[in-house]
């Protein structure tokens, strides 16, 4: 998979208050592709 | 090695108004892009998708819209214009998906019964596409006096739209393949 973006979300769920970036005052989820099937998934960065 | 996937490129029927003339808009675009070597597409009709109104968001995420926009490498959304700007469900659905979104190109095209052809819905639209990720074009397609641009039937009456459609469809292929091109092999921060 390919990390392509990071995209800048608040956050909407509790467990998503762990993964708040401080200096950036949300959450940021990253964009992966995959490059053999166009796949795409997200994770929250930590 | 050479990417032999062919382009995705679905065209989002954006109305469930009942007698709508964007469909016609959205079948021509349809077949415009059927025309095109290496480009598949389909006509996903947002009246046919599962709409709950008891949740919004990715909450409401129908697992085939869903897969559709993850296999999309482009996307082309056809809307009316309602009030100066776009129906509201077509945000409700457009709102169920964010990840497949990511670095893809769309274009709009705007309807409307009016003479301007949609000019406000798309101006409207646009912070919406650059919020989901969407990469936009700068070629629009304007169906204006829609009602006269297709006849009963919707066959095309006036045929300086297909040298219209060429020009968004060229961009709009530009951008999906360079789009692809990067989300497979860019890094972020490389």
């Amino acid at each position: 998979m390919n990390h392509h973006a990071d995209k800048f979300v608040d956050p909407v769920k509790p467990e998503d208050l762990k993964h708040v970036n401080p200096s950036l005052g949300g959450v940021v989820k990253e964009m992966h592709a995959c490059p053999k099937c166009g796949a795409v998934e997200s994770r929250l960065s930590d | 090695m050479a990417d032999t996937r062919p382009l995705s490129i679905p065209v989002l029927l954006g109305t469930t108004r009942k007698g709508r003339l964007s469909e016609y808009a959205a079948r021509f675009m349809v077949g415009q892009i059927e025309r095109r070597n290496g480009v598949k597409t389909e006509l996903i009709d947002i009246s046919k998708l599962p709409m709950p109104m008891d949740d919004a968001g990715e909450g409401i995420k129908d697992p085939s819209f869903s897969e559709k926009m993850v296999m999309a490498d482009a996307l082309v959304i056809v809307t009316p214009e309602y009030n100066h700007s776009f129906p509201g469900l077509l945000k409700h659905i457009l709102d169920s998906c964010l990840k497949e979104y990511i670095h893809k190109a769309s274009g709009i095209v705007g309807v409307s019964a009016g003479p301007f052809g949609g000019v406000r819905v798309i101006q409207d639209f646009l912070p919406v596409m650059r919020e989901l990720g969407l990469v936009n074009i700068f070629w629009d397609m304007n169906f204006g006096n829609v009602s006269s641009v297709f006849d009963g039937s919707g066959n095309l009456v006036d045929q300086a739209f297909v040298p219209r459609a060429d020009k968004f469809l060229n961009e709009l292929i530009w951008m999906a393949k360079t789009l692809r091109y990067g989300r497979d092999n860019f890094e972020l921060g490389s």
